[in-house]
């Protein structure tokens, strides 16, 4: 069984600042990782006594931002692969790039193999836009759970979880392999203690670009370019 | 179930006309306020474009809620016959189901959960563009495009996304930034129910079927 964690980073709110022509944003920290998307990570270490196997952490990200996929690795999972595309991951995800790049190596770490894959559910203030887990259920063809508070073993082929449905919740029986997007407030994430926070920063991390995962880029530029920005201006204070 | 990405034979740029609103957030309860607010921004932007504005509900709608979808701005409505759907995978289905016989340029809704996960899905399933979470539209009608603007950077960036070539073109707005409809009693319009023959989803053609 393979429990697939979504993370990404996101740029850290109280450390900005903006140019009055709005063409260039200053971040003066490193970027965190979304807070939504720790209890993704909390989920799939909940979820891996009852199910077996193990955590990996998947991360699209740019080079500078490589190392917000080490507190994940802190709070317990087993691995962490880290797609580096900065074109991608510095773009709108408005246009299914980062689903297209993540769903080739969820295909490429789980293979044919049952696997969860649990993500956050993004949200624009955060800077997601709250996509990429059902578009990379489409890819792929798997079965997607949204608001997911709870998950449990249904039988040797199954997830029987507790989702949300518009006008409330359901409890829904889902075929693996499927992605979850767990509902933030169900899963408080676990704070990793100083000894594991060392260790993660020792640990191996896999590097995935472009090639390694089989993609064509004019396909990944197609997505790209099927967003565009009109127009900037800064909010009125 | 396989991969269904490509799944749907996609036409053309030029062959995606109106402008569709779901509406999801009210099951029996009457147009929700979003629901309004939506239609009546769908309606302005439609008047400039010269196309038309489709209201497609997820639940069976009672006439008066049609008529106050019809009130608010659309041309047309259609409503399932069968209860509502609820989960994300159902929502697609249907929206899918709708998409490919009306072939809308754009399909807006508002920012519920379930409806991101829905559009997004279908967003993937057709490859087209979906901008979630917006707060405000931006039509160019001599561009004939639709912006819709989303706030980054924790609110202090207001950034217009626009799709310059994909069709359609799916985004959620939050009704609440829109401003309030004024409702017109008097307006006409059609109810379209689609109809399951044989396992297979088609809709029913409504009268005087347009040619725009």
């Amino acid at each position: 069984m393979h429990l697939i964690a979504l993370v990404k980073p996101v740029p850290d709110l109280a450390n900005l600042s903006i140019s009055r022509g709005q063409q260039a944003i200053f971040e003066k920290s490193k970027r965190l990782l979304n807070p939504a998307d720790e209890s993704a990570v909390e989920a799939a270490l909940l979820w891996r006594a009852a199910l077996g196997g193990a955590v990996t952490v998947l991360a699209l990200v740019s080079e500078r931002d490589i190392e917000v996929i080490r507190k994940p690795l802190a709070m317990g999972a087993e691995a962490a692969v880290a797609v580096v595309e900065t074109s991608v991951a510095d773009a709108l995800s408005g246009g299914g790039a980062p689903a297209l790049l993540l769903s080739a190596a969820i295909r490429k770490i789980a293979g044919a193999g049952p696997a969860v894959i649990c993500c956050g559910p993004g949200g624009r203030p955060g800077g997601g836009s709250a996509q990429t887990g059902p578009r990379i259920a489409e890819a792929l063809g798997w079965p997607c759970a949204v608001g997911v508070t709870s998950a449990a073993v249904a039988d040797d082929s199954g997830l029987e979880v507790r989702e949300r449905v518009r006008g409330g919740e359901r409890t829904r029986r889902m075929t693996l392999p499927a992605v979850c997007v767990v509902d933030p407030a169900a899963f408080k994430p676990r704070a990793a203690n100083a000894l594991a926070i060392m260790k993660a920063v020792k640990r191996p991390v896999t590097r995935w670009t472009l090639g390694d995962l089989g993609l064509d880029p004019a396909a990944v530029e197609q997505r790209l370019a099927a967003l565009a920005v009109s127009g900037r201006q800064l909010a009125e204070e | 179930m396989g991969p269904s990405t490509c799944s749907i034979p996609v036409p053309a740029k030029d062959q995606w006309r109106d402008i569709a609103v779901v509406i999801a957030a009210d099951s029996g309860g009457g147009l929700g306020d979003g629901e309004a607010r939506l239609l009546a921004a769908a309606r302005t932007i439609a008047d400039q474009f010269g196309c038309y504005v489709w209201a497609v509900s997820l639940d069976p709608l009672s006439e008066a809620t049609a008529r106050a979808a019809i009130g608010n701005g659309a041309d047309a409505v259609e409503a399932p016959s069968a209860p509502g759907v609820g989960g994300v995978e159902e929502i697609t289905d249907r929206l899918a189901a709708f998409t490919t016989s009306r072939r809308p340029e754009s399909v807006l809704g508002a920012p519920e959960p379930i409806l991101h996960a829905a559009l997004a899905r279908l967003a993937e399933r057709i490859q087209a563009p979906f901008v979630a979470g917006g707060i405000a539209l931006v039509e160019d009608p001599s561009a004939r495009t639709l912006s819709v603007r989303v706030a980054g950077y924790g609110g202090r960036l207001l950034t217009d996304l626009v799709s310059p070539t994909a069709r359609p073109f799916f985004a959620t707005v939050a009704p609440e930034s829109l401003p309030p409809p004024f409702p017109n009693p008097g307006r006409e319009g059609e109810m379209v129910f689609p109809v399951e023959i044989a396992g297979q989803k088609v809709s029913t053609i409504p009268p005087g079927e347009r040619q725009n």
